[in-house]
């Protein structure tokens, strides 16, 4: 990464450093930080032009500060939280410090443990995982750490790849006048993460995460097109180069959206819409309808009720069913903000829930481990093909404006912007119709592609097939 | 009014000799020209009481930080960072030559179209226009104790769950910012303090199986005196969080419809908004930039985008490119106007900036954003208009939508559709609604407006999927045709 300024995470241990003289000074026994360090390189193209380089540093810490109290003999753990920047010298850190630990007798939360690290002496705690990370190998800026399920430490070498090298890797196949990228954002962004709190806790890690996002367009038959971003925790040559081929990708799709119709335009639409047999979602709308069950399998939505998902729990409604889910979380950092030690859980078995997953208060609260919250899961595939799922009439949609998911209704839907009309003879690209749906209702009843897609979030099944019950 | 006061105004007074020399050293190099700076100072909180227990953090949009931003050999720079302290600041010249230096050369056959035509600084006047204004507001909430706000916020969150067995839990937030920004150019030396305030009251019903949710926002520029508004009762929300329990989906298809104001907002924010954006003008994203001067709504549909009068969150005295904010009419009877656009876009399209290029926060790229936007109020009663429909819904606490500017669709949330039927209310409820359609048909479709007109800013605009900004919108109750699913 030529162009960021990458020495090491002094910045941040300083600001560490004076936070925590800061806090023994003002006698605060129980805290958190989560402190960040983050350099950046953005690029932003306008078709194949750059038309503006940024780059970043910044240094910030999330401080927590405890206050344990007792009222009518219920043990309480008020908190209140800040952001401290190193324009913070001691006597303003003081301040807020102390500010934050008065707020904090406000916030009548029952007791809770901090999750335990074995820095010092701990107190007791659900949590599943014990730690001895140190941000030592963060000094090397060609390095990213990244600690396994497992426990085992391993520092993993990788290239580190320019903006401008991502760029390439994008335009490679942009060589069309009337298909092409109209536009391209692209952020390179090194973090630098350390967390301690005081009841052991402190670890770090440093990574370099890949995002950006694309426009695709076409100009004729319609002036038309699609959106689509990206996002690695690593590159190499050859996750690279699927970068291009999801370019390629949604360049064909932007070429069908050109000539797609209005859905209520076919000849077959009639009073009752169209006819078709299945549903098929493809990309990332499948990841968006599974990430239900990460938020109904949450702690913080379960203790206040809003989910009753217990542990052994079926995800389905009825026992005669088709569909078989499992779900494994896959965590792209090693550490949750508390400092938890990320899993790669068993999160569904065969539709049976196997964890309630959340921080450590909702989890103490619910008397379950703290694992810590996660967004990225892995899916089991099904066993049959897409060509096999799309042998009977389907609407196939695979780029909505925004899918929408209730998490706590389950419904699902929104207005596509492309999709395919299969009547039994003929595929037509459609456009400007929508679906809705609930998730409760059609779970038993899915097919699950055994094409993978794969990407920061998800790895899965590329497409999930349902019965036209509307 | 007497007991008004305005945002301090001297937060940068310590601090300011260093901004400016800065950017006067950047200047006196021959490689560099049009070089800025946004230096932001913004601290404020946010309380949150729910049943799962009580929430007192900064608020997310408190940042400290600033960002430079100039033209090189290599192009359009911006460079952005949180250490204010002497030895760094006098450092950022040397990073900065670094960090252009560094920038390979693409090796792509590029036109430079856009690089050659961008200027970075208004150079409209040639007198250095220099201002420090603050907005008002009646209580601080600095000056209130934290006890106090959460007591209150405690209070509404019992009031909701004695209501009724159902309401499970009501979340129940407030929170503030108070913005300090400080613009140095060679031609522009601006600092701006505003306070904005919003609240929300959140109760939600169960059956035991099936778990919905109501919403009530309260937004001002100001301050603590929002408490007041949101000590309202609010057994309304809590009987129709219970009425969603017996909601079901409505059957698709082609309705007329009463759009309540906070509708009517999320339709003008998304149908036209984001469709106005000319940074997307420049990208050719936008089919609106062919329709300039031609009718694309009902004449009775005048739209602004006003970041200078309203009591709002979206409220300023200069955007974040040092542009004076404005008034703009995008839409008025009916005929598109104008665009809103940030200076790059403006420079670009050789037309007057509008004031509205904004960051998430100095971390971050400004783009054309949308202030507090909202179509003007009309001249009917609301009780007129629903007497006016043999069938169809009237719609009500919009959640979400979705721009596409290129081809004018439309998708918008709503929570809660009211059955209409012979030009009454039947008490029958339709939940979740799908409203989507295309743009121009909707617009022009519109055949009564109402004579209350309403903002609300509770809520952030993302610019696609990101790069939130603090926004208002809204209007009166609107007819009109749509497709809902």
């Amino acid at each position: 990464m030529s162009n960021i300024n990458t020495t090491n995470n002094a910045d941040g241990q300083l600001l560490i450093n004076r936070i925590l003289k800061c806090i023994s000074v003002n006698d605060i026994q129980n805290y958190s930080l989560h402190c960040t360090t983050t350099k950046s390189e953005e690029l932003f193209f306008i078709r194949q032009e750059c038309t503006l380089n940024r780059n970043k540093l910044t240094t910030k810490c999330e401080i927590t500060i405890y206050h344990d109290f007792e009222s009518n003999d219920v043990n309480y753990r008020g908190s209140s939280s800040f952001i401290a920047d190193l324009n913070m010298d001691e006597e303003e850190l003081g301040a807020k410090i102390m500010s934050a630990y008065r707020s904090s007798l406000y916030v009548k939360n029952s007791y809770y443990p901090l999750p335990s690290g074995n820095r010092m002496e701990t107190e007791n705690s659900e949590t599943i995982q014990n730690n001895s990370g140190q941000i030592g190998s963060n000094k090397n800026s060609d390095k990213n750490t990244f600690e396994n399920s497992d426990n085992d430490d391993i520092v993993t070498e990788h290239k580190l790849y320019t903006g401008n090298e991502i760029a390439d890797f994008v335009f490679k196949n942009d060589v069309d006048t009337d298909v092409f990228i109209n536009s391209l954002e692209i952020f390179v962004t090194e973090n630098f993460v350390h967390i301690i709190n005081s009841n052991g806790i402190d670890v770090g890690y440093h990574n370099t995460i890949y995002s950006g996002e694309f426009v695709v367009q076409a100009k004729t038959p319609n002036d038309v097109e699609l959106y689509q971003d990206f996002k690695y925790s690593y590159l190499d040559d050859d996750i690279a180069s699927s970068l291009s081929e999801l370019v390629c990708k949604n360049l064909k799709a932007v070429k069908d959206r050109a000539i797609a119709v209005p859905i209520n335009g076919l000849p077959q639409w009639n009073a009752t819409g169209l006819s078709f047999k299945n549903v098929i979602l493809e990309g990332n709308s499948v990841y968006e309808l599974f990430h239900y069950y990460l938020r109904r399998t949450d702690a913080s939505m379960v203790y206040p009720g809003y989910s009753h998902f217990k542990i052994g729990d079926s995800i389905l409604k009825h026992t005669e069913t088709s569909s078989t889910v499992t779900i494994t979380l896959n965590p792209k950092v090693p550490y949750s903000p508390e400092g938890i030690k990320l899993l790669n859980l068993p999160l569904i078995s065969d539709n049976t829930i196997n964890y309630i997953t959340g921080d450590a208060r909702f989890s103490y609260y619910l008397g379950v481990p703290a694992t810590g919250t996660y967004e990225c899961f892995v899916m089991e595939c099904g066993d049959t093909s897409i060509s096999e799922i799309q042998k009977e009439p389907y609407l196939k949609i695979v780029s909505f404006s925004d899918f929408q998911m209730d998490e706590f209704t389950g419904q699902f839907g929104g207005e596509y912007r492309l999709a395919y009309y299969f009547d039994g003879k003929n595929t037509i690209p459609v456009t400007n119709g929508s679906i809705s749906g609930n998730i409760n209702d059609i779970i038993g009843n899915i097919l699950f592609s055994s094409e993978k897609q794969s990407s920061y979030y998800f790895d899965g099944p590329l497409a999930i097939s349902y019965s036209n019950i509307q | 009014m007497s007991n008004q006061k305005k945002v301090s105004d001297d937060v940068f007074k310590d601090t300011k000799y260093l901004f400016s020399n800065l950017v006067y050293k950047l200047s006196s190099k021959a490689d560099y020209s049009d070089v800025s700076i946004l230096v932001e100072k913004s601290f404020g909180k946010n309380y949150r009481v729910s049943k799962s227990g009580t929430l007192i953090k900064d608020n997310t949009f408190a940042a400290t930080g600033a960002v430079i931003r100039l033209q090189s050999s290599n192009g359009l720079y911006e460079y952005s960072f949180n250490d204010f302290s002497k030895e760094f600041i006098e450092s950022v010249p040397n990073i900065i030559s670094e960090n252009i230096k560094n920038i390979s050369s693409p090796s792509r056959d590029i036109s430079n179209h856009y690089a050659n035509s961008i200027h970075t600084v208004d150079s409209r006047n040639d007198n250095k226009i220099c201002f420090n204004k603050s907005t008002s507001y009646s209580v601080n909430p600095k000056d209130l104790s934290d006890e106090e706000i959460t007591d209150l916020l405690n209070e509404i969150h019992q009031n909701a769950m004695d209501y009724n067995k159902k309401i499970i839990d009501c979340v129940c937030i407030f929170q503030y910012l108070t913005i300090h920004k400080m613009y140095i150019s060679n031609t522009k030396d601006l600092q701006q303090n505003l306070m904005w305030s919003s609240g929300v009251i959140q109760p939600l019903a169960s059956d035991g199986e099936k778990t919905y949710h109501y919403y009530q926002s309260f937004s001002k520029l100001g301050g603590a005196e929002l408490l007041d508004e949101m000590k309202s009762d609010i057994s309304e929300s809590c009987k129709n969080a219970i009425e969603l329990l017996d909601s079901t989906a409505p059957p698709s298809g082609i309705y007329d419809v009463i759009c309540m104001p906070d509708v009517t907002g999320l339709i003008a924010h998304e149908a036209f908004g984001h469709g106005v954006e000319m940074d997307m003008f420049v990208k050719d994203r936008a089919l609106a930039k062919n329709y300039i001067g031609t009718q694309i709504a009902s004449p009775l549909v005048t739209m602004h985008d006003n970041a200078s009068t309203c009591n709002q969150t979206a409220t300023y005295f200069f955007d974040d490119e040092g542009t004076i904010s404005n008034d703009t009419v995008i839409i008025e009877k009916g005929i598109l106007k104008s665009g809103i656009n940030d200076l790059i876009s403006a420079n670009i399209l050789a037309v007057s900036p509008t004031g509205n290029g904004r960051r998430e926060s100095y971390e971050r790229k400004a783009y054309t954003r949308m202030t507090n936007t909202y179509f003007e109020a009309g001249q009917s009663t609301l009780e007129d208009m629903i007497a006016s429909i043999d069938y169809g819904i009237l719609l009500e606490n919009g959640s979400s939508g979705m721009e596409d500017p290129k081809n004018w669709g439309i998708q918008c949330m709503v929570n809660i559709g009211r059955e209409i039927k012979d030009g009454k209310l039947t008490g029958k409820i339709f939940s979740p609604i799908c409203l989507s359609g295309y743009v121009p048909d909707l617009l022009k479709s519109i055949s009564m407006i109402s004579t209350d007109l309403k903002l609300s800013g509770s809520g952030y605009c993302g610019k696609g999927y990101k790069e939130w900004v603090k926004v208002s919108d809204g209007g009166a109750a609107i007819k009109a045709k749509v497709t809902i699913s």
